[in-house]
């Protein structure tokens, strides 16, 4: 422990010392001294009483009055403390007093001759007792030292009384005051109006104040106006957003409708490339929205019961055409221990996993992609959902990696050129993964792959999930009776979108261009089926005009269904519309599968009915194979093909050469064998090897014939059965796998399809090219390619 | 003469100025001890007979005996204890008259040499030194030296040391041959003194102290302190006050009994 000296015992302790040496030396030096002038004093006193002593016994001595001289003695020696014994002597050397004693010859005594006129007629000897002088002394001193200590005492109360009150307690407030500052209050008064050293502290400490709070109050204010800006900014993005997305909304509307009339194919071309286009332009502004939203503090989490591996499905669904197009192999594995209904934000979860998916497809030219789903801290009702999104893309830096989670910020500024994207879609999705309680990361080799990993605060659903309606969006739709439909919008462009949307189904629209407008068309209009109505319009916007028609007379005309359009779906707004006597929010740009499916709603009749000669064969196949519940697997024979077509034209540059005595010699069933038994042996498997390489070679050839001999299958099943063994043991590792792989999959399949051919067609030419190239180990990068070829199967 | 008149006159102008009642009488007292001792055992004597008589009764000192023999040469003490030689001189000269004195003992002289000397009687003193309170002293000294002289016929070197105490430590330190003392004083004296003394003679038995007055004391004062002083002795606590005199048994002393001192020669011895 660090020893802690106050300020009053530094000033003390050397005060204290001091006079501590001081009482000590005094006491055992100058003390002593004293005590034995005392004695010698003392001494010369006694001499002078036993002269005086001597002479008044001279006569009695002298007349041998001894009686006398006794009696004299006696009260003498009764009447002195300091003397101990008397002796007396005469002339003839008889002691005469005390009775019948000698003098002591060992202690030191004063003795007096008895003279009368100058003749010696006896001596006194005298032994005086000096212990009673000294304790006499002691006695005197020890009062005085009290007397001393006492006035040291009230000294030292009244110096330690002055010091507490003029230093160490305005020390002390000025401490006090230092941490009041420090808390930021700067009116914290001191009061200590003194002038010493510690009023000039004080004083500079006041002035020290002032001019904090003043620094203060600048930096506050600057904050303030930073974080206005700030959020000015925010709120002009989100401003622009919004004002930009509804002619958006126009332009996608119009192109949609085109791409339904008749054109020549450059005009279809010309409108596809309007809609590509447009759609991307919308997705940047949707993202830049919810930039803006989430600086604001404006997004709001809403989690709802869902059906989690129905959402999976869904949420994938989409992704599944780019993948098929680009050949990527694909993978979905939900443990078992994620429960079956979940609540979250499926909205907001479906975004960051779109987000991650999308750029994981968008950055992998080959290879896979794998989706993890597991739950972990597992407490009552609550779990941590965890997904873990896995590709065999470019991957990123690792400087990359610490900043792509940053608004505008992409792995590398050629990425955008090559890639396109506003580079905040990680940046929305860390936002909205921390606002559900969870964490993003990144885990990449540049040159490997990515795997982004999130997870988010969920809890077991208590209500039955809302079915996710297909967000698949049908371009035909037939209405099942024409409906009366009032269309309030102030933008032309959105009016003749929207009702050309449902003219073309047959329906009767009646269009008004504000809110005042729409309630002289209520009033005016009777049968109106349902009201599709803008927010933001002049003179009375929808919620105003909404309020009037809901509180008409006319009760039929009063719960109409108004559906409000707009693109203001903050959760906070939508709750003050639905407030408001709205029936439903659609959210702008406008979808017409939503905006059709939600009049079914309100109306709660089945009138639009999507057409379903419309619906892509693909898409039938992709909800087959997405209806397994944990596990998708898009196996991708089209992908392999491409691989191993790529390693052959690499295969053409590259030497054939046998596998080498050295690697084979550190293969544990070589290692004590002789080496020229290792080569021959060698030779004969790779002899073998290559006659069963070109015999399934001549196999596939045969497969491909439209009448294809029956035991073909047979066959090569029984030369894989055989080289799946023996070339793990020469190190053909790869080799191994595909026999292996395709010896399996004969076992399994019997009765071969036509894309069962595809596949064995595909795993043989494997086999073919690793047999003919002596492809040995793990066969380096070309062997890379045809493992990722072999995992595609 | 002259002095006994004045003092006579002064006597008659005090009675006539003091009431009848308070009859006053000086008293004496031998100073055989220091005057703070005489006072000690004489206080409370003079007291208790004052209030038996009704007499006022005013002690006057004496610094030695030399003095105290002056004062009753010349007849100061009305009533005055005193050694009976002193009674013999006094009656010759001014006619004191014993009164009271001790009948339960007589007073004599002892020798006393030290234990282990080879003095073993008095014709082993002759040419000696010895030691004696002073000369007048009676059982100590005058007794003594003129029984040396008349019955033993010796002369001794007399050394004259003021007390008994201090004749019997010259004669324990060895200073002297023997020393002249009276039992009485000898067996006060501490053990450490005695038990180094012998006895080597004892003289002839004398009346001891008495207590006597002036003739001109009328014979109703006279008769009156003599009842007072027996009938205190009868009492508990005067019996113990005249003990310390010491008078063991008070009776009543006359001259016949003292008379023969008076045949022993002492005045030869004794110095005026």
């Amino acid at each position: 422990m660090k020893l802690r000296f106050s300020l009053i015992s530094k000033i003390f302790l050397p005060f204290g010392l001091a006079i501590i040496i001081l009482m000590a030396s005094a006491h055992f030096i100058s003390i002593p001294n004293l005590i034995e002038d005392e004695k010698q004093l003392s001494l010369e006193q006694e001499k002078i009483k036993l002269s005086l002593l001597s002479t008044s016994i001279a006569a009695d001595v002298m007349s041998l009055d001894i009686a006398t001289v006794y009696s004299t003695l006696d009260q003498v020696l009764e009447d002195s403390r300091l003397w101990n014994e008397i002796y007396l002597v005469d002339e003839e050397g008889i002691v005469l007093y005390p009775l019948g004693t000698e003098i002591p010859e060992a202690k030191s005594h004063i003795d007096h001759s008895i003279m009368i006129e100058n003749a010696h007629i006896g001596k006194l000897h005298l032994f005086v007792d000096f212990t009673i002088v000294e304790e006499r002394i002691r006695n005197r001193i020890f009062n005085a030292e009290l007397y001393v200590l006492l006035g040291l005492l009230i000294l030292f109360s009244i110096v330690s009384f002055i010091q507490y009150f003029g230093v160490l307690r305005p020390i002390k407030a000025l401490g006090k005051f230092a941490f009041i500052t420090s808390e930021g209050n700067y009116s914290g008064k001191y009061a200590y109006k003194v002038n010493d050293e510690i009023g000039d502290v004080y004083k500079a400490f006041t002035f020290m104040n002032v001019k904090l709070a003043k620094r203060e109050a600048e930096l506050k204010e600057a904050l303030s106006a930073a974080k206005e800006a700030n959020l000015a900014k925010s709120r002009f993005l989100a401003a622009m957003s919004h004002e930009i997305r509804t002619p958006m909304t126009g332009v996608l509307g119009m192109a949609d409708l085109l791409s339904d009339t008749e054109m020549s194919q450059q005009q279809k071309s010309w409108v596809s490339s309007i809609l590509h286009s447009g759609k991307n332009l919308l997705g940047i502004l949707n993202e830049i929205l919810d930039q803006s939203k989430l600086d604001a503090d404006l997004v709001e989490i809403s989690p709802i019961a869902v059906d989690f591996r129905s959402f999976m499905n869904h949420s994938l669904n989409i992704f599944i055409p780019s993948l098929k197009s680009k050949g990527i192999g694909f993978t979905l594995d939900i443990s078992n221990d994620v429960p079956k209904r979940l609540e979250f934000d499926d909205m907001r979860v479906g975004q960051v996993i779109s987000n991650i998916l999308s750029n994981a497809i968008k950055f992998t030219a080959i290879g896979n992609i794998a989706i993890k789903a597991w739950g972990t801290n597992f407490k009552n009702e609550t779990l941590i959902l965890h997904f873990q999104v896995t590709d065999t893309g470019v991957g990123i830096s690792e400087e990359a990696q610490s900043t792509i989670f940053d608004p505008f910020t992409q792995a590398d500024n050629t990425t955008s050129r090559r890639f396109g994207g506003t580079g905040l879609g990680l940046s929305i999705s860390k936002r909205l993964v921390e606002l559900m309680g969870g964490d993003i990361l990144v885990h990449s080799i540049l040159g490997q792959g990515t795997s982004f990993e999130f997870s988010i605060d969920t809890k077991l659903a208590q209500s039955k999930p809302i079915q996710i309606t297909d967000k698949s969006s049908h371009n035909q739709w037939r209405a099942e009776r024409p409906l009366k439909i009032l269309i309030v919008d102030d933008y032309e462009v959105n009016r003749q979108l929207i009702s050309a949307m449902c003219r073309k189904l047959d329906h009767n629209v009646i269009l008004a261009e504000d809110g005042r407008m729409s309630i002289e068309v209520v009033e005016k209009t009777d049968d109106i089926d349902v009201i599709l109505m803008d927010i933001r319009m002049p003179i009375l916007d929808g919620l105003g005009a909404t309020e009037i028609i809901r509180s008409m007379d006319d009760t039929n005309k009063a719960s109409i269904p108004i559906i409000a359009l707009t693109a203001d779906v903050i959760p906070e707004n939508v709750k003050h519309y639905l407030a408001g006597g709205f029936d439903r929010v659609v959210p702008k740009p406008i979808d017409k599968s939503e905006v059709f499916n939600t009049i079914n709603d309100v109306l709660d009749e089945k009138i639009h009915i999507p057409c379903g000669a419309d619906i892509k064969d693909d898409s039938s196949e992709e909800n087959e194979l997405l209806e397994i519940d944990n596990v998708i697997e898009i196996k991708n024979a089209e992908a392999a093909r491409r691989l191993i077509d790529k390693s052959r034209v690499m295969l053409q540059d590259v030497e054939i050469s046998s596998i080498s005595i050295d690697l084979l010699s550190k293969s544990p069933q070589f290692a004590e064998l002789d080496e020229s038994f290792v080569i021959q042996m060698r030779d004969e498997f790779e002899i073998k090897m290559k006659a069963d390489g070109e015999e399934i070679e001549r196999l596939r050839q045969l497969l491909l014939q439209p009448s294809r001999p029956d035991n073909v299958a047979e066959k090569i099943e029984f030369i894989t059965h055989s080289l799946k063994g023996m070339a793990p043991t020469f190190c053909y590792s790869l080799l191994g796998h595909a026999a292996s792989k395709l010896n399996v999959f004969l076992k399994e399949h019997k009765s071969l399809e036509q894309e069962d051919v595809l596949h064995i067609l595909a795993l043989s030419e494997i086999i073919c090219l690793v047999s003919e190239y002596k492809i040995f180990d793990s066969g380096g990068e070309i062997g890379g390619i045809l493992y990722d070829a072999l995992r595609q199967l | 003469m002259q002095c006994f008149l004045t003092k006579l006159l002064c006597l008659t102008l005090f009675f006539m100025s003091t009431p009848a009642l308070a009859e006053t009488f000086k008293i004496g007292i031998v100073p055989q001890f220091d005057a703070r001792k005489i006072q000690k055992i004489w206080g409370p004597v003079i007291a208790n007979l004052e209030s038996r008589t009704g007499y006022d009764l005013e002690f006057i000192g004496s610094k030695d005996i030399n003095e105290f023999e002056v004062q009753f040469t010349n007849g100061v003490f009305d009533i005055a204890y005193m050694n009976p030689y002193h009674l013999i001189v006094a009656n010759q000269n001014q006619g004191y008259i014993p009164l009271v004195r001790d009948v339960g003992r007589q007073l004599y002289g002892v020798i006393v040499a030290k234990k282990d000397s080879p003095i073993n009687d008095i014709g082993d003193l002759a040419g000696k030194k010895v030691a004696f309170p002073s000369p007048n002293a009676l059982g100590a000294a005058l007794i003594p030296r003129a029984e040396f002289e008349n019955n033993f016929n010796i002369q001794v070197e007399p050394i004259y040391v003021k007390s008994h105490s201090s004749v019997y430590l010259n004669v324990v330190l060895g200073k002297v041959s023997a020393g002249g003392g009276v039992q009485k004083t000898l067996n006060q004296q501490p053990e450490n003194i005695k038990n180094k003394l012998k006895i080597i003679y004892k003289t002839t038995k004398v009346s001891p102290h008495p207590i006597a007055v002036h003739p001109r004391l009328t014979e109703v004062s006279r008769q009156k302190l003599v009842e007072a002083i027996l009938q205190m002795s009868e009492t508990e606590n005067g019996k113990k006050l005249l003990e310390n005199i010491p008078i063991k048994k008070a009776g009543i002393a006359v001259m016949e009994d003292y008379h023969s001192l008076r045949n022993m020669g002492l005045e030869k011895f004794y110095i005026k």
